[in-house]
């Protein structure tokens, strides 16, 4: 498992990056769809790294 | 005021309506959540969400795109497979109870059984027929295996326009949908059921269709 410090600090500045991607009006729809793409690539990380969920999403309700 | 969320999940979760609201992004946010969905347990309100979307007719709607060509088969197998993903994971409960969503869940997969996606739901057939047999008299769920068995047999018939190796690998997968809707169903369902399709097939105009009825309907 890879340290925890830097993990969240990336999953920290990338919530950040996404979420001001996301209340952009109107949507710039090819930067949503990489975003979406990038989600999906942090989720197949954290599973396939065996990093809890739990760290990266820290105050996620599953 | 601006409020930052440093949760990814909450932020993503917040937008899921407006991912498949928007045509630029609906079959991405499809294709995306759908794979999450097979890896792990989505969060709850994400779940939910997911699910009033894609029983709101979107699946259906996008089939009617795709055969008109508005939009590829990827785009509706990504819709596709987000609706049974869902589905899947809750096969167990679809029956217990039969909720209007549920129920929408349920409709759904009868209505995929008859497009391209058709053998791709044959896991949550088996899966649900076998659940079915746990809740109340066992039978709770012979309604919708009973609308079933007419759709595999009519995608089991021999058509000219069919892919020779594609229709033999769907008669073989079919097989076990089969023994598990023959598991739950009683003899005497089975039989009507079976017979009303082949009569239903010998009162079409196919004179080749009614030579393999007559043949088959001598063995029953």
């Amino acid at each position: 498992m890879r340290s925890i410090a830097p993990l969240q600090q990336v999953s920290s500045d990338l919530a950040l990056l996404i979420d001001v991607i996301l209340r952009r009006e109107p949507w710039d729809v090819q930067l949503v769809v990489k975003a979406l793409h990038c989600y999906h690539a942090w989720v197949d990380h954290s599973i396939h790294e065996e990093v809890k969920i739990e760290i990266l999403f820290p105050y996620n309700p599953f | 005021m601006y409020t930052y969320d440093s949760n990814l999940a909450d932020i993503f979760t917040a937008n899921v309506c407006r991912f498949f609201a928007n045509p630029g992004t609906v079959w991405t946010a499809a294709d995306v959540f759908n794979e999450i969905a097979e890896w792990t347990v989505l969060p709850k309100t994400t779940r939910q969400t997911l699910s009033q979307i894609v029983t709101s007719g979107l699946v259906q709607e996008s089939y009617h795109l795709y055969l008109a060509s508005s939009i590829g088969i990827d785009a509706f197998t990504s819709i596709s497979f987000l609706a049974r993903t869902l589905a899947e994971a809750e096969v167990e409960k679809l029956l217990d109870p039969l909720t209007p969503l549920n129920q929408k869940f349920l409709e759904i997969m009868l209505f995929l059984l008859d497009t391209e996606m058709s053998s791709r739901t044959f896991n949550f057939w088996a899966s649900f027929a076998e659940a079915s047999v746990d809740i109340g008299d066992g039978h709770q769920g012979d309604f919708w295996l009973q609308q079933v068995l007419p759709k595999l047999l009519e995608k089991s018939v021999w058509r000219d326009d069919l892919d020779y190796e594609e229709w033999s690998a769907y008669r073989a997968d079919v097989v076990e949908v089969f023994e598990a809707i023959c598991e739950v169903l009683e003899r005497d369902t089975l039989n009507s059921v079976v017979t009303e399709w082949l009569d239903a097939v010998a009162r079409k105009e196919d004179s080749e269709a009614k030579v393999v009825v007559s043949i088959l309907s001598e063995k029953c």
